[in-house]
């Protein structure tokens, strides 16, 4: 096996220091010389301080004895010196992966079903929803809240009705393997603050009843329609929110959306697909859309 | 002129109070934040008020402010004693306590106002570093330069453990502290990704190991043997256990990084290192246990010497819990867990301070030249130490065992059994019982700082000459 220069240098350091450890516990037990140490006349230091001439015990020479033993035995065995990975051929790595495997070969099978379930079945068992609320506690409350309610003006509600990128499953499902990009144009180059005021108003009122005439109708209708549609309902192969709705992830008071018109907004869903396999992203859908 | 025949006692006064200052401060902030662990909106929205921030002021406040003021005063009173000569540079001890203490004050004020290096335990930033560095020195001057001087031959055992603190920690602290600044409250560490990690436990365990364990044992061999009036037992173990416990500590900071991104030898390196570490551990217990053995009536009578042999008993068990919790497949329940916080105020609380509360006892009667106040405070702080001290680690073992064994618990999904926040929420009656232990520890401080500011006030002019004879072994070969 070719040994490179530093697995050398951290083998010679190491070796030393145990060779080290054990001269100076035998030298201390067996070398005969007192070292400096005079029974006859012992040195004082400070009045009452004084060596005590007792021999040190032999149980602890074979308890450092023995410990230096385990440690030769560990250091061959195991990853020891740089690129030397020890007669076991152990790593980390390796054992994630038996863990991996093993944890396959106990549920591998019973996943699977559970990834192929009809989902109305699996919102009728309590225990599969227990467990789909545990992933959604870990995976997902961070952002949007341990309710599904949303938070801080920034993460979706999702136990409302506006879902901007669809509400079926599989919309869902698409929504939390591959992720979602959404993003709001800003448009302070093209409208004044006045402009943008009227635009606010108008998108409230779109969400009461489409009014006749309204000072904002005429740039909603220039800017707003490609995306929002002319009676505000959205389009979810965009992102773009129903905005008759009256539900707003960054807040619904006029001054919040005239920001959103003049400023956009950028929001970004991580995808899950590496990091959930398919029956916790089952779950999650089940979870999601059960009641809905 | 000082009198070159009397030992300078006064900068160790000084430095005893300071010490016994931030006990109060850095342990105050503990039980703060462990109340703000239970009702976590008593920080009223400040943030200097965070759990972030005044939990790097309570353990640079007990550490540093405490812990070190302690050593530097007792290193101060011991080496003079031991040697047979006043300080070296007595100005530059005062330079010390007061420099010292200094940084520790606007560092503290630094961490509150935010300002961090977010490196564990050397969380000051770079112009604290610098300062303390230069502080460093001018306590190795005093040190070394006494010890130079010196009239006894032998060096003490203390003073192998002092030194070893002192040169240590320079080193520790010099490398793990380099960064470049950015501006006067910032830095950016010179070390990145895992080989930050590693210089940082490299600090972090060694800090531990030289500051609070090799300080603390310098203490020990001090103040134990003066005050059983006994000799140590046998100084030769203390000889070798010196040798193999410098040997082997320094080694032992990778097993904080167990399963990490870091090189797996380096892992198996730290913790066999740490397995050997019991031996030199256990070898200091014993020779303290049997340097007490045959003075144990004085037990009954005298709280000091109560506190220094309850240290020792802490000191076992934190040296043994230590090397179990390196090993990796304990390490897996342990890690992350509120085990680990449970260790390291066995040690803290039931090692550092008890040590220092029993030398404390020793120490101010002598300095002050009054008896102390009251012995029957004394014992009530011995009871109210031992007591927060035994609720803490128990209700800290609790939580870090459940929550160690829960989080890897797996239902018949495959699934993990509970949710963090489950576990979190599940942990609300141990915390209540630590912010209660750490309330108990603290009142016992408290205590113990009325009775000496009783003390003090019937305090008289001490000094304290050099013998004249300095060891038997000269006046033998004196007589030869």
């Amino acid at each position: 096996m070719p040994i490179d220069f530093w697995t050398g240098w951290v083998a010679v350091l190491t070796i030393a220091s145990l060779v080290g450890l054990a001269w100076v516990s035998y030298g201390v037990y067996f070398s005969g010389k007192k070292a400096g140490f005079d029974e006859e006349s012992p040195t004082i230091w400070d009045e009452n301080l004084r060596e005590g001439a007792h021999p040190p015990p032999m149980w602890w020479f074979w308890t450092m004895l023995a410990s230096l033993v385990f440690t030769l035995i560990y250091l061959i065995l195991y990853p020891s010196f740089g690129s030397l990975s020890g007669t076991f051929q152990w790593s980390q790595g390796g054992e994630l992966d038996e863990r991996l495997v093993a944890h396959e070969s106990t549920f591998g099978t019973r996943r699977t079903e559970i990834a192929q379930m009809d989902l109305a079945a699996i919102q009728e068992d309590e225990l599969l929803m227990r467990a789909a609320k545990r992933v959604f506690d870990r995976q997902c409350a961070a952002c949007h809240g341990l309710e599904a309610k949303g938070q801080a003006d920034t993460f979706p509600n999702l136990r409302d009705d506006l879902w901007q990128w669809g509400n079926s499953a599989e919309a869902i499902e698409k929504s939390i393997r591959d992720g979602r990009q959404g993003i709001m144009v800003g448009w302070s180059s093209v409208l004044n603050r006045a402009e943008a005021s009227y635009l606010a108003q108008y998108t409230v009122a779109l969400a009461e009843a489409p009014p006749g005439s309204h000072p904002g109708k005429a740039k909603y209708d220039e800017l707003c329609v490609a995306c929002h549609g002319s009676d505000g309902t959205g389009m979810e192969a965009l992102g773009a929110p129903d905005l008759t709705k009256g539900i707003y992830t960054y807040g619904g008071n006029t001054l919040t959306i005239k920001e959103t018109i003049l400023y956009g907004r950028e929001g970004v869903m991580p995808a899950f697909g590496d990091v959930l396999d398919d029956m916790q992203i089952r779950l999650l859908v089940a979870w999601l859309t059960d009641g809905s | 002129m000082p009198d070159p025949n009397v030992y300078n006692d006064r900068v160790v006064t000084v430095l005893v109070v300071l010490s016994l200052v931030w006990a109060i401060a850095g342990m105050g902030a503990g039980v703060f934040i462990a109340a703000e662990l239970v009702w976590p909106t008593i920080d009223l929205g400040q943030e200097w008020l965070s759990y972030g921030r005044l939990r790097t002021l309570h353990t640079n406040g007990v550490i540093f402010g405490f812990g070190v003021s302690a050593l530097m005063a007792t290193a101060f009173y011991s080496v003079q004693r031991t040697s047979h000569v006043p300080l070296f540079a007595p100005k530059l001890a005062w330079f010390c306590c007061i420099a010292w203490n200094l940084a520790v004050l606007l560092g503290g004020i630094s961490l509150l106002a935010g300002w961090t290096s977010g490196k564990e335990y050397a969380e000051l930033e770079w112009p604290f570093d610098i300062g303390i560095t230069i502080v460093w020195l001018a306590f190795a001057v005093v040190f070394f330069g006494t010890i130079a001087n010196r009239k006894v031959k032998a060096i003490y055992v203390s003073n192998w453990f002092y030194g070893a603190l002192i040169i240590v920690i320079a080193m520790l602290h010099v490398v793990n502290s380099m960064a470049i600044p950015i501006t006067i409250g910032k830095s950016y560490s010179l070390f990145a990704g895992a080989q930050d990690a590693i210089v940082q436990w490299w600090y972090g365990h060694n800090a531990v190991g030289f500051l609070l364990t090799g300080g603390f044992l310098g203490m020990l061999y001090y103040f134990l043997p003066k005050h059983a009036d006994r000799p140590i037992w046998s100084y030769r173990l203390s000889i070798v256990a010196f040798w193999a416990f410098t040997y082997s500590y320094i080694w032992a900071g990778p097993h904080h990084l167990h399963y990490n991104a870091i090189p797996e030898w380096v892992q198996s390196l730290g913790m066999v290192m740490s397995i050997i570490l019991l031996a030199p551990s256990w070898a200091t217990m014993v020779n303290g246990v049997m340097t007490v053995a045959g003075a144990w009536e004085k037990l009954k009578t005298d709280p000091a010497l109560k506190f220094i042999v309850l240290a020792l008993a802490f000191y076992g068990l934190a040296t043994f819990e230590g090397p179990m919790l390196s090993i990796k497949s304990v390490n897996v329940v342990s890690h992350f867990t509120d085990w680990t916080v449970g260790h390291v105020h066995s040690g803290a609380l039931g090692w550092n301070a008890m040590i220092t509360f029993g030398t404390f006892y020793f120490l101010v009667p002598r300095l002050v030249g009054a008896a102390l106040y009251s012995v029957r405070l004394a014992n009530i702080h011995f009871w109210l130490a031992l007591a927060g001290t035994m609720l803490y680690v128990l209700s800290m073992w609790g939580a870090g065992v459940s929550q160690g064994l829960l989080w890897l618990s797996l239902d018949e999904l495959g699934e993990l059994s509970y949710g963090f926040r489950d576990i979190m929420a599940s942990m609300t009656p141990y915390y209540a019982l630590r912010f209660v232990a750490g309330a108990i520890f603290l009142s016992g401080a408290i205590l113990m700082f009325y009775n000496f500011v009783k003390t003090m006030e019937n305090r008289t002019t001490v000094v304290r000459r050099i013998p004249d004879v300095t060891t038997a072994r000269s006046a033998v070969e004196a007589v030869a």
